[in-house]
């Protein structure tokens, strides 16, 4: 047994690599305990076929908290970051398209070739959304509030954010008040008429919660994505890892693969004392920082008798229903419909409610809702010149599958998306050369995300203002010298690291 | 003063009305109530509409009637009598079926038949939705606190509120989000495994509003249920003698006994303005009425757009007015019956009967009904709420003969067809609903000797209700509290001066609660308006 | 609408009196003659024969159960041996009281348990993790008190357990003929006494046949009343009259730790984690706000305040319990607690009563005042504090046969 360790991180993922280097960075002595061969989690370069790499699970990096860039000096270790989000190509299955340009001009062209009145509407929507964003990126990138209680402190930070929602105007405020716990089809109805404009709109409202557009509340989702959406990795996730890996072993943070965490020890007073991987070896420290999902955490990690009647059933309850699948498709050629790296295949409500409602019943939906990038394009490694790699984000597959993920649905759920996909990038079907499928049970089973679920439990109001349970809401937890540092805390998943920064606040 | 000849003139005799105009007389004004049909009690009314067959036409069952307003309003004395339920039943099509009883120990014995977790949890959650409707009394009893003022009366409001908060404790403040903001299904599920108890339970966060059980939103109607027990009553929910008319009647009672003036048959064409402010109403038979103050128990879109007109809004508020959400979703099939209807699951005429009878068998079910409805099409095994008045109140039938009354959802207002072309459907959506009742009441069909189907669109048409919407718009969080109707005009005042609302698109909304009647009264009392 | 327990057929035909009451969801009787002295005197001074089934029964069983156990109750279960039994309560996060019952350990993986409320809900919620089975077999198991100086030699006559050797708080598997059932040296009236568990489907048998080996001894089958005169004077709490469920009651102030009702005895406190620990090794540190102790009356100021009227005093026939208030002194300077349930014991000759107490009143010896209302006018009385284990015969431990090895 070695010298005890300042920190212990369970999973290499971007967010506990971020907290370790956090922690590197102010000296300490800190490991990061991976279970893969591979670092990045969700954010691994994986070859699926010969000569073609996909880009991770999670193809979205405009979230990306600035902030964790510059503390950590990611850009001097070659991460290239260009401040302004990626476009997005809106594209209807009879092939009407609407590019979403960073230049508000551009985008208000595009859309007034469908509808005049929605041109002139998108600025209005820019406008709210630029009018609210001070307010929701500063709740989105500090601790979270702390509603355990009503003492003086507790109570002056809630009317400081009180007061912060009301410098935003009467008007935008009570704005926001209104639409906020609205769903999103109402919202965009509210705005636009054209059906893949809002259809398109909606998508980041829908990625990782047990919702459709129909569903209250859905129209925060799309705002919290909007207002943080700002930033371009050309490299995509992976590029991040990359370099939060020079930046951590060049703080002398150690990162071992290969190393599966089998239970987190405690000592007499019930504080942690260090963890124990599955090939027998210990690791001593008094910190342990988790970034692994909440329930694996406290269910598969912890002692169960260390659990409290309260902690045990909120972990049970947690919602983490798996509801996204991923196709990584090797193409022999560059889509030439393709005009932006981000694609999201647009309907109307009624057909993304269609491609809800199986889900609900464990079925796969006939229709699923699709949204593409082709990271091939801004990272030329990922397939060979003039080869393109679609990366393929499917809403609304069920990870309790009624009678499970056999090869047979499998099967079907790669032809339900491949059918789809033909119908708006006709042809399509023709250049492919290779393709991957991955079902929420490959998730939980090659990542570890519980039940498959992309964001370590469902975005919905409750689970992110106290994420993931009361008791565990700023990242400490009941048990003595235990952190959570994953997509499963404030302020939830995605490529943000703020998860990552913020648990080290936590650590007195 | 002016000429008018009334203190408040109230267009529409709804419960909520005849509450207003009773609270405002009792204080000495003149009041006039103007309802448009025969009959008094707008949603809350009996009719007889087959000989000898009283109905509860729309509204069937009375809940949170606020008990304090029977006290002030001296009700009883007026006739106001509700009889306590002794029982929720679901029959379920695989022969078995539910009861849930007054009698702890029974209800526990029951549902023990389908999860002993299940069964002994329920006091538990019981205890934990007490709390939480000890918050949602001090929400419902008050006018709502506007949280975008900075006036003192206004912090003390939110002050007042924040302590009742506080009081939960931060484990049941937590569970207070969930509740606001979960689905009924994802919120039972944290306490209960069993479909057969979840399904009947989370039917009360949906009724009445567009949404699934599985809709976030959903599981802070849940509340309702326990929160009759708070009002002193043991078990909350019951049936009006004479059918949810008798409320309203007595209300009208007291309003008259108080020297109030009610008048039926005068329907109003609109309010009568005068220099932006409001001066009286014009009857549709041209009559002039003038009043110092005009109080509408309409809906917010009727009251705004049709009793006023668009042209004399701000625009904001037109907007506002506009973008409120009403979609009814539910309609009602009223049944007369030659005989009691008995479930093959359950046989005989038991206590089983004298409560409500849910057509909810699982989660699914309710899901799959809610399924049909989001593209436009009715329920075809819709959720039905069905009671039997009759075994609990025989003065509504002659002796032998039965009511058989089922609220059904989902009817959704907007079918793909067009509202206006509900009269085609409305034979294909009766029997979609006596199809269903038979599958557990063999022969029903047969037993029928009356009936009345009412769609949406029947309910918008009779009743005025926009939409067929039964709580006068949905009870959505935005559309509630200080957004009830919209923002900035959620204290019965209305965007119109010496304008008023009284009805349930008004705080705390929807029910026959009476209280939007009770608070627009006192309201209008304390700002010395009337 | 209440339900009958397998020996109906026997209490309905023997209650007399008429007088039946509701335990959990049962037909109990309260007690089988018009006045019920006789059957407290059976409990004190022959035998008598009381019908517990509405109580809760649970197996547990699997190679984890002990240690499944250990973390629900405050009693460390893995140190339970083979063949005890031990009395013990559950508690909340916060460490108060949700029920209290009794844990067998009739083999190395196997456990029954009883509760006085429904509690499968709460124990299933922490077996993830355990390799345990828990089973509800409250409806299978019908169960019997018999109490008294002579049960053992009535259990002796009908079947072949080693009763004199079966120590307090032990459990033995017995035979009488070809019914099979479970013994435990437990009870509710602080006496010797045993309880019998038994499958419904030979309830009556063994009925039957303890009434007719009980016959010589005076048995006589006893109600609910008999045996909450006897609990208050063995100084038993029930829930829901001397402590609440805590998960169960609206507010806080309504709940009870083990310390805070006699309990404490009962918390192994440093041991490996189990529910409710931090909250009781903190107030086990910092001491408890509330305490239980039993009171006693000055009669002769009960005497003097009847004789105020003209009355010879009068003692209640039932044990009573509702809440009444507990001063400093007599002028009612001070309330500092309530008692929650008393009886007047015939036996004792005494009125006594269980209390709950600000800690610092609650040593022993210390007076205080009780309220006591007579001809519709309250007054208030001296009490003094004491154990309160009013009555513990010697007989409720000790042995024929003294040989055993502790």
């Amino acid at each position: 047994m070695e010298k005890p360790y300042d920190a212990i991180i369970i999973g290499a993922g971007h967010n506990g690599l971020i907290a370790a280097t956090y922690l590197g960075k102010k000296g300490k002595k800190v490991v990061v305990l991976e279970k893969n061969t591979f670092p990045g989690g969700l954010a691994t370069r994986t070859e699926f076929h010969t000569g073609y790499r996909s880009p991770g699970i999670l193809q979205d990096s405009s979230l990306l908290d600035y902030k964790v860039v510059q503390d950590l000096g990611l850009e001097s270790k070659g991460l290239v970051i260009q401040n302004q989000r990626p476009e997005i190509m809106l594209l209807g299955r009879n092939h009407d398209e609407i590019l979403l340009e960073q230049d508000a001009e551009k985008s208000v062209a595009a859309i007034a070739r469908h509808s005049k009145k929605d041109a002139q509407r998108y600025l209005d929507y820019l406008q709210f959304i630029q009018d609210i964003r001070p307010f929701i990126q500063s709740v989105f990138s500090n601790m979270p509030p702390d509603l355990s209680g009503f003492a003086p402190g507790q109570v002056m930070k809630l009317g400081q954010l009180g007061w912060k929602l009301r410098r935003l105007g009467k008007a935008t405020m009570l704005q926001l008040l209104k639409v906020a716990p609205m769903c999103v089809s109402d919202f965009l109805d509210e705005y636009f008429e054209t059906d893949l404009l809002k259809s398109g709109l909606s998508f980041p409202a829908l990625l990782g919660s047990f919702t459709s557009p129909r569903s209250a509340y859905t129209t925060l989702n799309l705002l919290m994505w909007d207002c943080r959406s700002k930033c371009y990795l050309p490299g995509g996730p992976a590029a991040l890892i990359d370099s939060l890996l020079k930046a951590a072993e060049s703080l002398g943070v150690e990162v071992k693969m290969d190393s599966e965490v089998k239970s987190i020890h405690f000592d007499d007073k019930n504080c942690v004392e260090g963890i124990a991987l599955e090939n027998g070896d210990t690791y001593l420290s008094p910190i342990v920082l988790s970034s692994a999902t909440p329930r694996h955490t406290f269910f598969d990690l912890v002692p169960n008798y260390q659990l409290s009647f309260e902690l045990e059933h909120d972990v049970k309850n947690y919602r983490s229903r798996g509801m996204t699948a991923k196709m990584n498709l090797a193409l022999d050629r560059i889509p030439s419909q393709v005009k932006a790296s981000i694609i999201r295949l647009g309907s109307d409500w009624a057909t993304m409610e269609l491609a809800f409602d199986p889900s609900k019943y464990r079925q796969i939906p006939e229709e699923p809702t699709l949204e593409l990038s082709i990271p091939s394009l801004g990272d030329p490694q990922l397939a060979p010149e003039g080869h393109a790699v679609l990366s393929i984000l499917a809403h609304h597959i069920p990870y309790n599958l009624e009678g499970g993920w056999t090869d047979a649905a499998k099967t079907t759920l790669s032809q339900a998306i491949l059918s789809a996909l033909d119908s708006y990038l006709p042809g399509i079907s023709e250049t492919i050369v290779g393709s991957e499928i991955i079902t929420p049970q490959d998730l939980e089973n090659n990542y570890g995300l519980t039940e498959g679920q992309i964001f370590h439990g469902e975005h919905a109001i409750d689970q992110i203002l106290a994420r993931p349970i009361p008791s565990c809401a700023r990242y400490a937890t009941p048990l003595a010298g235990l952190f959570l540092c994953g997509s499963g805390t404030f302020p939830g998943g995605g490529i943000t690291g703020t998860p990552g920064r913020l648990a080290i606040e936590a650590i007195r | 003063m002016s000429s008018a000849n009334y203190d408040a003139i109230i267009i529409g005799g709804g419960h909520n009305g005849l509450i207003c105009a009773a609270y405002l007389a009792k204080a000495g004004r003149k009041v006039l109530v103007l309802e448009k049909r025969h009959v008094l009690g707008g949603a809350a009314v009996s009719e007889e509409l087959h000989p000898g067959f009283t109905f509860s036409v729309a509204s069937y069952v009375v809940s949170l009637f606020r008990p304090h307003i029977i006290r002030e309003l001296d009700l009883a004395k007026h006739g106001y009598e509700v009889i306590p339920m002794d029982c929720s039943f679901l029959p379920l099509p695989n022969g078995d079926s539910l009861a849930r009883w007054a009698d702890g120990n029974r209800s526990r014995r029951e549902i023990s038949r389908f999860s002993r977790k299940d069964a002994e949890t329920y006091p538990e959650f019981s205890r934990v939705m007490t709390h939480m409707g000890k918050l949602a009394k001090a929400v419902i009893d008050h006018p709502a606190p506007d949280i975008t003022s900075l006036r003192p009366a206004e912090l003390s409001n939110m002050l007042r509120l924040g302590k009742s908060f506080k009081s939960l404790g931060p484990e049941l403040l937590h569970l207070n989000i969930k509740l606001v903001t979960m689905s009924a299904a994802d919120f039972l599920d944290r306490w209960f495994e069993s479909d057969t108890l979840k399904a009947p339970m989370s039917v009360s966060g949906i009724i009445g509003t567009f949404q699934g059980v599985r809709s976030p939103g959903t599981a802070y109607v849940l509340l309702h249920h326990y929160m009759g027990q708070l009002d002193g009553v043991f078990r909350s929910w019951g049936f009006s003698k004479g059918g949810t008319g008798g409320i309203s009647m007595a209300c009208a009672r007291a309003a008259e006994a108080f020297g109030a003036e009610v008048r039926t048959n005068s329907p109003v064409q609109h309010v009568l303005l005068r220099n932006g402010e409001a001066k009286g109403v014009v009857l549709e038979n041209g009559d002039e009425l003038l009043a110092n103050q005009i109080i509408s128990n309409l809906d917010p879109n009727r009251t705004y757009l049709k009793m006023v007109g668009e042209e004399h809004l701000p625009q904001e508020v037109a907007n506002d007015i506009k973008r409120y959400k009403l979609r009814g979703s539910s309609g009602k099939v009223n049944l007369a019956l030659d005989r009691v209807p008995e479930f093959s699951c359950r046989p005989g005429i038991g206590d089983h009967l004298r409560g409500d009878v849910a057509i909810a068998p699982s989660i699914d079910y309710l899901e799959k009904a809610f399924d049909q409805a989001k593209y436009g099409d009715f329920s075809t095994r819709p959720y039905i709420n069905a009671v039997i008045p009759t075994l609990t109140d025989p003065t509504l039938a002659p002796p032998g003969k039965h009511i058989l009354s089922c609220f059904v959802q989902y009817a959704p207002y907007h079918i793909k067809e067009g509202a206006e072309n509900w009269p085609k459907f409305r034979d294909a959506f009766g029997e979609a609903v006596i199809d269903t009742m038979e599958e557990y009441v063999p022969g029903l069909r047969n037993m029928i000797i009356y009936k009345q189907v009412l769609t949406p669109w029947d309910l918008e048409q009779q009743m005025g209700l926009t939409e067929g919407n039964i709580f006068q718009g949905e009870l959505s969080l935005e559309q509630l509290l200080f957004q009830r109707p919209v923002a900035g005009y959620a204290k019965y005042k209305t965007a119109i001066n010496n304008l008023w609302m009284c009805g349930s698109g008004t705080h705390p909304g929807g029910g026959i609660m009476g209280a939007s009647g009770e608070l627009c009264a006192k309201t209008m009392l304390q700002n010395r308006s009337v | 609408m209440p339900i009958k327990s397998p020996f109906f057929p026997r209490t309905s035909e023997l209650c007399t009196s008429m007088l039946w009451k509701e335990w959990a969801g049962y037909y109990a009787v309260n007690s089988y003659q018009i006045p019920h002295d006789a059957e407290y005197f059976a409990f004190r001074e022959s035998a008598g024969l009381i019908d517990i089934t509405p109580l809760f029964k649970y197996r547990v069983t699997g190679p984890d159960a002990a240690e499944y156990l250990a973390r629900i109750m405050v009693k460390d279960i893995t140190k339970l041996k083979v063949g005890r039994v031990a009395y013990c309560c559950w508690c909340n996060d916060a460490g108060k009281i949700i029920d209290d019952g009794t844990v067998m350990r009739r083999d190395e993986y196997e456990f029954f348990v009883t509760s006085a409320d429904p509690s499968f809900s709460w124990f299933s919620r922490f077996t993830r993790g355990y390799q345990v089975e828990l089973e509800d077999i409250s409806d299978q198991i019908a169960a019997l008190a018999l109490q008294g100086p002579s049960s053992r030699a009535i259990l002796k006559r009908i079947c072949d357990a080693d009763l004199d050797r079966l120590r307090f708080f032990r459990t033995t598997s017995a035979r009488s003929g070809d019914n099979e059932f479970h013994i435990s040296r437990t009870g509710y009236t602080g006496d010797l006494g045993y309880e019998l568990w038994v499958e419904n489907k030979n309830a009556l048998r063994l009925w039957d046949a303890i009434m007719e080996a009980g016959a010589d001894y005076n048995i006589r089958p006893a109600g609910l009343d008999a045996l909450d005169m006897t609990r208050v004077e063995a100084g038993l709490i029930l829930k829901d009259v001397d402590y609440f469920n805590a998960q169960h009651v609206l507010i806080d102030d309504r709940t009870s730790s083990p310390f805070e009702v006699s309990l404490g005895w009962m918390v192994d406190l440093d041991r490996r984690p189990f529910i409710g620990q931090r909250a009781l090794q903190l107030e086990k540190a910092e001491g408890s706000a509330w305490s239980l102790a039993g009171i006693e009356l000055e009669w002769t100021e009960i005497e003097d305040l009847y004789a105020r009227y003209g009355l010879p005093p009068e003692v209640q026939h039932h044990a009573w319990r509702s809440s009444i208030p507990i001063y400093t002194d007599k002028s009612q300077g001070k309330q500092i607690g309530y008692a929650t349930s008393g009886t007047w014991s015939p036996l004792l000759k005494k009125n006594i009563a269980l209390a709950t107490l600000q800690s610092k009143y609650a040593t022993p010896g210390t007076m205080v005042a009780m309220e006591l209302s007579v001809e519709h006018v309250r007054h208030t009385v001296h009490a003094w504090i004491c154990d309160p284990q009013f009555y513990n015969p010697e007989r409720k431990r000790s042995n024929p046969v003294k040989d055993i090895a502790a």
